[in-house]
């Protein structure tokens, strides 16, 4: 499958070699884990979702150090620096998506036999119930490894690795491949599920397993279509639905970290999942692949399907599949899960003080990667660390027992909740005489290459006109935003993913012709999204001084009562 | 001047060109949008084109080649209220005044290659938009 994909290749050896050197014990020729004799399933018990039956398969990933590293890297980030409840890690969030996946594919299985058994014979000459069987095994097994590729703190340290060349080429040929865009945090979950680490631990396991006359017979499972499923995608497209349930609008990711979040924070939100399970439904519908895309994986993986059909009244060249699809009469779980999640990132994602402690953590890790590269270390090395970091490093050598004063400076600062405070506050909200120059500016953040470079002129020239205060401040504007803990916050608004209803016929009904979504955005946008600029405590005059001449330069609203009302003040 | 325009100057100076032209921009399905960015790439023989149309990424995992970049941008005209929905059928995106007179005055600057890109965005707009329309 990853013939043509010599940067994919490279992670899956990269992670292969970085498993075996480190977890000898589990992963390479030498290993010899699972030592004693393996019980067939156990159970787990879960706050959220009650006990639940997990196969040895899955027992023996969550037993190895890819699954045990995620307890110590918070689901949330450092949003326990406001929630201080919001302990909870990636570690259950796995089993969860397991369980809620598991809860899907058995909903649809139970409702919609003839048609699930239909896929079974499509794809495979086996008896239908058993290619079931080993279907909803990959597909746990996904949902459990989807998370593997977190390193500390979750999202706050993918925005940094994320930008090394390494994941940038990766992270194009994996879009490639499955025909859309991934990112790079996807990339070493697909790739730790295609290393030779995990099968040959998969087939040790089964080595062991204790003789159970109950048991049936073992039947292989498809690593690939683990790996695709991941991503969203999958070995054959008739399992379209399969990769939906794992990563899309209404996958069991969301179903359990929207519950999960809430309940971690103390926030009272919910939404009905049985209503979800009860009517979630598998519709008959095609894919088009334009440019081939599609084509090209499904002959790697060799899964028999033909060369995609063209014509007819469909306008480009397609492949039929099934989807996950909600009917209308479930439009008010949409609801909930939609408001859940825009509530979710108001009161947890988008705080002040976590967006604060985020930031402050994203531009520490970015000035360690750019000292370890003009140290002379390879972008290989780089993963590397990112592979060995959890949440716990922050206690360690690369931070707070750092040579540099200015990283353990930092470090502290994380690790003792010591935090930047909110400067200016911009929020498309307020009205003023020059509005339409702030909502230019806020669509301008809209634009992927925009918003970068918009970010980064302004951080510019606050650095500049702090230099020009005070030439103390540092040996230049980078330097000077360093020491004062200033940055400008542009954080991605909630976006809500195109989710479609089933029982219509083309063009498909999305959720924001049931009810409006865009309202609702548009309403989060105007008065909970801000663009923030931040400061140590220490500098809040000079940076403050500073940003209001940057913002006016590249803003260009000239009035100062704009500025005033922006301006954040401790009473 | 045309190959400074970016993915969101492209698509305001386009709205532009279609109100003027009264080519409705349909809400509520943002597939006209889409195929109109994807012919555009195939399309498009001027010598002198913006690189971000080579960039655009579609995705192929749905009823039409479909492209995330562009599908944020036109969610923030929404989410920024530079373009509002016509009450009471909420099936015609309607440009906001204050907003637009940027945009007009930006066109103003616009050398002759961005013209005639733009042009060939429209030609695709006429067939695209109220093609939609019938369907939906």
């Amino acid at each position: 499958m990853l013939s043509s994909y010599p940067k994919l290749r490279h992670v899956v050896s990269l992670l292969d070699s970085y498993l075996e050197q480190r977890h000898p014990q589990f992963f390479g020729e030498g290993a010899t884990r699972p030592v004693s004799g393996l019980k067939r399933s156990k159970v787990i018990h879960d706050s959220l979702w009650g006990t639940n039956r997990f196969t040895w398969r899955e027992l023996v990933l969550i037993d190895s150090p890819l699954l045990q590293r995620l307890r110590y890297i918070h689901q949330t980030g450092l949003a326990y620096h406001v929630y201080p409840c919001s302990r909870h890690s990636r570690f259950e969030h796995s089993l969860g998506v397991l369980t809620i996946a598991s809860r899907i594919f058995d909903s649809l299985y139970d409702r919609r036999p003839g048609v699930m058994l239909t896929i079974a014979n499509k794809i495979s000459s086996g008896p239908e119930v058993h290619t079931m069987e080993r279907l909803k095994q990959e597909l746990r097994l996904a949902a459990l490894l989807h998370d593997t590729g977190h390193s500390l703190f979750s999202h706050a340290s993918e925005k940094v690795y994320s930008q090394l060349q390494i994941f940038r080429d990766a992270t194009e040929e994996l879009s490639d491949l499955v025909g859309k865009e991934k990112g790079a945090g996807e990339v070493i979950s697909f790739c730790l599920a295609q290393t030779q680490g995990v099968a040959m631990l998969l087939d040790r396991a089964e080595k062991r397993l204790l003789d159970d006359e109950m048991d049936e017979e073992i039947r292989p499972i498809n690593l690939q279509n683990v790996a695709l499923l991941i991503v969203g995608s999958a070995v054959h497209p008739h399992l379209h639905f399969m990769g939906e349930i794992i990563s899309s609008g209404l996958d069991a990711d969301k179903l359990d970290y929207l519950l999960r979040d809430a309940t971690g924070a103390g926030l009272p939100l919910r939404y009905d999942l049985e209503r979800y399970l009860h009517t979630v439904e598998l519709e008959k519908d095609y894919d088009v692949d334009p440019e081939g895309a599609l084509e090209k994986l499904y002959r790697s993986t060799n899964a028999g399907v033909a060369a995609r059909p063209a014509g007819g009244k469909i306008r480009f060249p397609h492949f039929d599949t099934y989807r996950l699809r909600l009917p209308k009469r479930a439009t008010s779980t949409m609801e909930q899960i939609v408001i859940c999640k825009i509530m979710l990132y108001s009161y947890i994602y988008h705080h002040q003080k976590v967006r604060a402690s985020e930031g402050l953590l994203e531009r520490l890790l970015t000035m360690l990667v750019g000292r370890w590269r003009s140290g002379g270390m390879s972008e290989d090395d780089i993963v590397i660390k990112f592979l060995d970091f959890d949440d716990r490093s922050i206690m360690d050598s690369d931070f707070l027992k750092s040579e540099h004063a200015d990283v353990r400076d930092v470090s502290y600062r994380l690790a003792n909740r010591v935090l930047p405070r909110e400067v200016y506050r911009l929020s498309s909200a307020v009205s003023h005489a020059e509005g339409e120059l702030l909502q230019e500016f806020f669509l301008n953040l809209k634009e992927r290459t925009k918003r970068t470079k918009l970010v980064a002129d302004l951080e510019k020239r606050i650095g500049d006109e702090m230099l020009k205060i005070d030439s103390a401040l540092g040996k230049d504007g980078p330097d000077a935003l360093w020491r004062t803990g200033a940055w400008v916050d542009a954080p991605k608004p909630p976006s809500v993913e195109e989710v479609e209803l089933s029982g219509e016929s083309y063009p498909v009904v999305t959720i924001e012709n049931v009810f409006p979504v865009e309202e609702w955005t548009e309403a989060y946008q105007a008065h909970r999204y801000f663009v923030r600029i931040y400061s140590f405590s220490e500098h809040v005059d000079v940076v403050a001084k500073a940003a209001r001449i940057a913002l006016r330069s590249v803003i260009e609203i000239k009035t100062e009562d704009f500025f005033d009302s922006c301006r954040r003040h401790r009473n | 001047m045309s190959t400074l325009l970016s993915l969101g100057d492209t698509v305001k100076q386009l709205a532009l060109l279609m109100k003027e032209n009264q080519v409705k921009m349909v809400f509520k399905n943002e597939a006209p949008w889409h195929l109109l960015f994807y012919r555009w790439k195939q399309e498009a023989e001027l010598q002198i084109r913006p690189p971000f149309l080579d960039k655009l990424r579609f995705d192929s995992d749905g009823h039409y080649p479909r492209c995330r970049e562009l599908s944020e941008f036109l969610h923030g005209l929404h989410t920024t209220c530079s373009a509002r929905v016509a009450n009471p059928s909420y099936e015609e995106i309607i440009l906001q005044p204050q907003v637009t007179r940027l945009w007009k005055k930006a066109q103003t600057d616009l050398d002759e290659h961005a013209r005639q890109f733009l042009e060939q965005g429209l030609a695709i707009a006429k067939e695209e938009f109220p093609a939609h329309q019938a369907n939906a």
